[in-house]
């Protein structure tokens, strides 16, 4: 069958998505690079001045990369026993991943204020259990951020090396137990490396989802602790400054196509 | 040894991750039935209290109509647009195929933030400022790349064999395709339906920049009660946001299974 | 020679972007025959099934059914049955959802459609499972679904696309002669397309053998095997000894060709001087020389032996482009060992000559 007819069906959505998508982005870089006389980077150069900003992107890139590791140290275990649970056992387990998954942020955001107060559940919990004597403040600091921020996105490291463990159960039951190895060696020279694509997708979408995270650092932390995302609304809904928010926005645009980029490079090398 | 060690580790990690995971939505349904006032577990008695006061939170209603007419709108048109660029994708032969398919997708991968700051700049520079076309416009940037996501992946799984099927079984090549395709597709196009409308619901960072005094989105309003002083009545509210996830979650389930709605299967 | 048949097809030709995949394919098929559609993958077996069922039209050509020109007419006005390569169950239908399609898409009322349908499970021993869901069934259960169905309607001809070829080899063998039997009791008009040799010439009435895109042979399975036409058909089907030669005399009906391991007699009447290839199958083959006019036969050195239980195969030393290969009852065998010299023999009437390939 020739179909080259189909092409038409696709231009209303590329239409759209260059209308409406593209083309936002892309007046939003050149407006970033534009004053009143042309071209020019003084916006740039207005923003890095001085270490704060240097600072806000030191911090969004640690928020992130301590968000991917430790989503990866709970989320690869985790997901590696949902993927051998059973039947019903395991529909449970899905179902009470997707629901924290498909649920806004800022409910969860919510949960967490709540939760981390100094009379909240968790110092109650750990003062039921006698590891501190009086209540210990966790809203506002860094390690309350990342038991929020660690809680939104874990589903998305789970999912992937999930799906990924899932595969090799179905391509070799038994083949590990013929290697000869002990578990450990069969570990590292089989499992693993079959699971790195999950682990790969899971770090991509968890790193490139954390470093555009606004709402929990906004309500578990406050105005004080500036990231790229929250310098970017404050520039537009506060400062009313839109060409600083635009040069943040572009930055913060940059580091995640590096992101996506990256792991797309090396998801294609390890394929071939 | 290992390998029990492993297992038992594995497992307990399993368990503390959905614990953890489903700590924040506990906490709320539980804060919401405590007749105190201050975020207390209830301790003897439950109490719909706060459930009642729910009609004097200032704006709620029409933050729930606004957002369900934009989400309701977006998914329809992301629909219409998303079918037929599915089916050019997957069953076209023209160059470029796996780019439009990467480029329409792409918006899940950017940060939200940015895609609403270049929205909002765009509108204005249009002289566009009225909030309620600005977040329909929006909104199906949102939510096309679900809808296209889940159709793609349907119609590459979609066994074009089954049409010819049904055409050798007496079915015109119209009724073939409305008969076997539409059923069978079904389940995707509810998953990425759901899914979109959900993200549309739940969509701050665009809607942040789009919406305005008189025109609040529900994120939106919720950001707002959670900015003043909350009172356990934002988790009334919030475990209704829960209870509507839960009901998409089974239907979806129903659907199309659980798995399949995960991306896994 | 085609004799007007249930089913005829004359000089139908296809191309895919200007590659030719059928190429004047004519067929006759007479009414509850069974014939199969053999060759490799890519030769065009699906294609030509395609057109037959109106999925594809031909570039040119006609398909005539019980004295209608199908030419005009779309698939579902056909009456034709298909049982799909993949199955192509219906996913949202149960089995028996799946077996009253056609009769849906006919119209028949609740009645008959109940009936019909009981009917054909019982038919294929599925009464048990008519509620379940397509996706749950084994293999062979939707294989015989997809039998059902396609058979369910009446057709006037069924069509098979490698309809075994995803089972086990155990279930396959059992589902041909379960496959063979209920077409013959219903006297179905039936092609069968196989690449599996075997199964073509355990199941059919006539065997097709195809090759780039035309029929190289049409014949009773034992024809196909016995006297293939053409060197493809000769090694497609079964397996055959092959060597090099030139003749050297010709008389009589009979030739001498001359082979590097010695001179071969065969019945055909070609120039002298011919390059050709001389063919013999190996279940002909004995060890020993020639026991009389009758017979001919090469020496060559052994290569290999393989014992299989009941027979036992051995293979000569030859050259690249020849094949020697000899299947003995395991008892017959001897002491015959690689390494060492044997004298093969066979009947006159066994050889097998072919104009040599243009080299
Ligand atoms: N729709 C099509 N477009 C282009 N080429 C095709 C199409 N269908 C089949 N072909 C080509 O025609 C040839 C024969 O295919 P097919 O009839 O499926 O072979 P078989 O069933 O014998 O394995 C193959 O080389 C295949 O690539
Ligand atoms: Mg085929």
């Amino acid at each position: 069958m020739r179909r080259p007819g189909l092409v038409w069906l696709v231009l209303p959505a590329l239409f759209y998505g260059a209308l409406l998508f593209a083309l936002p982005l892309a007046l939003l870089l050149i407006g970033s690079a534009r004053g009143p006389q042309g071209w020019t980077l003084a916006a740039y150069s207005r923003f890095f001045a001085g270490s704060y900003a240097w600072g806000v992107v030191a911090r969004t890139l640690r928020l992130a990369a301590l968000t991917t590791l430790l989503s990866l140290a709970l989320g690869y275990p985790a997901g590696f026993a949902l993927a051998r649970l059973r039947g019903r056992l395991q529909s449970l387990a899905v179902a009470a991943l997707l629901l924290p998954l498909s649920l806004s942020v800022i409910v969860k955001a919510f949960g967490w204020t709540v939760l981390l107060r100094r009379d909240g559940v968790v110092n109650l919990g750990l003062q039921a259990a006698g590891l501190t004597g009086a209540p210990v403040r966790l809203l506002f600091t860094e390690t309350g951020l990342l038991i929020g921020i660690v809680n939104i996105f874990l589903p998305f490291m789970m999912l992937p090396i999930y799906a990924s463990v899932r595969q090799i159960d179905r391509l070799l039951p038994e083949a590990a137990a013929t290697l000869g190895g002990g578990p450990l060696h069969c570990f590292l020279r089989v499992v693993l490396p079959l699971t790195l694509p999950g682990v790969g997708a899971g770090c991509t979408l968890v790193f490139s989802l954390a470093i555009a995270a606004y709402v929990i650092p906004t309500l578990l932390m406050g105005d004080a602790y500036q990231t790229l995302p929250t310098t970017i609304a404050t520039a537009f809904l506060y400062l009313q400054d839109p060409q600083r928010g635009a040069v943040a926005g572009t930055v913060l645009l940059a580091l995640s196509l590096l992101v996506v980029g990256m792991s797309a490079h090396f998801a294609a090398r390890g394929a071939a | 040894m290992t390998g029990r060690l492993a297992r038992l580790i594995a497992g307990a990690a399993l368990v503390c991750s959905l614990v953890y995971l489903l700590a924040p939505l506990l906490v709320i349904v539980l804060v919401s039935l405590s007749p105190s006032p201050v975020f207390e577990l209830p301790h003897d008695a439950l109490s719909a209290v706060w459930y009642r006061r729910l009609g004097t939170l200032e704006g709620l209603g029409a933050s729930v109509v606004l957002s369900f007419e934009v989400a309701a709108a977006a998914t329809v048109a992301s629909l219409l647009l998303g079918t037929l660029a599915a089916i050019a994708v997957v069953r076209g032969r023209f160059a470029g195929r796996q780019a439009a398919a990467t480029f329409l997708v792409s918006p899940l991968m950017l940060p939200g933030l940015v895609i609403g700051i270049a929205t909002l700049q765009f509108f204005r520079s249009l002289g566009l400022s009225a909030a309620v076309p600005s977040l329909l416009l929006a909104h199906v940037v949102v939510v096309l790349p679900f809808v296209v996501r889940t159709l793609v992946a349907g119609l590459a799984r979609f066994d074009f064999a089954l049409v010819d099927a049904a055409r050798t079984l007496g079915l015109s090549y119209p009724l073939a395709v409305v008969q076997v395709m539409v059923p069978v597709l079904a389940p995707s196009f509810v998953t990425g339906a759901l899914f979109g409308f959900l993200a549309s619901l739940d969509n701050y960072p665009v809607s942040i920049f789009l919406t305005d005094v008189y025109h609040r989105t529900l994120p939106i309003q919720l950001l707002q009660y959670l900015g003043e002083s909350p009172d356990p009545t934002v988790a009334a509210l919030s475990t209704l946001i829960i209870a509507l996830t839960v009901v998409v979650l089974i239907v979806g389930d129903r659907v199309a299974g659980l798995n399949r709605m995960a991306g896994v299967a | 020679m085609t004799q007007a048949g249930h089913l005829q097809i004359e000089g139908v030709a296809r191309r895919f972007r200007q590659v030719s995949v059928l190429d004047g394919i004519t067929l006759a098929v007479a009414r509850g025959e069974f014939v199969s559609l053999l060759g490799p993958s890519g030769c065009g077996k699906t294609t030509l099934l395609r057109i037959l069922a109106g999925l594809l039209a031909p570039d040119s050509g006609s398909v005539r059914l019980g004295g209608r020109d199908l030419g005009a007419l779309p698939p579902h006005r056909r009456n034709v049955g298909v049982v799909f390569q993949s199955y192509a169950l219906f996913p949202h239908l149960t089995v028996a959802g799946n077996i009253a399609f056609g009769l849906r898409a006919r119209r028949q009322t609740r009645a008959q459609i109940d009936s019909r349908v009981a009917e054909m499970l019982a038919m294929v021993q599925l009464g048990p499972l008519a509620d379940r869901p397509v996706a749950q069934l084994s293999g062979g259960q939707q294989q015989r679904v997809a039998i059902a169905r396609a058979l369910a309607v009446s057709p006037d001809l069924v069509l098979l696309d490698e309809p075994l070829s995803a089972l086990d080899r155990k279930l396959r063998e059992t589902m041909q002669v379960e496959l063979r039997t209920l077409l013959r009791r219903l006297g179905m008009t039936a092609i069968f397309v196989t690449h599996d040799q075997e199964e073509a010439l355990a199941l059919s009435d006539r065997v097709a053998v195809m090759h780039a895109g035309r029929i190289a042979q049409l014949g009773t399975p034992q024809a196909v095997y016995d006297r293939p036409a053409t060197p493809f058909v000769l090694d497609f089907v079964g397996q055959a000894t092959v060597l090099c030669g030139r003749i050297a005399a010709a008389a009589g009906g009979t030739v001498r060709v001359d082979t590097a391991y010695g001179p071969v007699h065969a019945p055909a009447a070609l120039p002298q001087g011919e390059a050709v290839l001389v063919a013999v199958r190996p279940e002909r083959i004995t060890l020993g020389a020639p026991a009389g006019a009758e017979w001919t036969g090469v020496t060559l050195p052994l290569a290999t032996r393989t014992y299989l239980g009941s027979r036992c195969l051995l293979h000569g030393a030859v050259a690249a482009t020849e094949r020697a290969t000899v299947e003995l009852p395991a008892a017959a065998a001897g002491d015959a060992a690689p390494g060492s010299t044997v004298a093969l023999s066979w009947r006159v009437a066994d050889t097998l000559l072919y104009p040599a390939p243009p080299a």
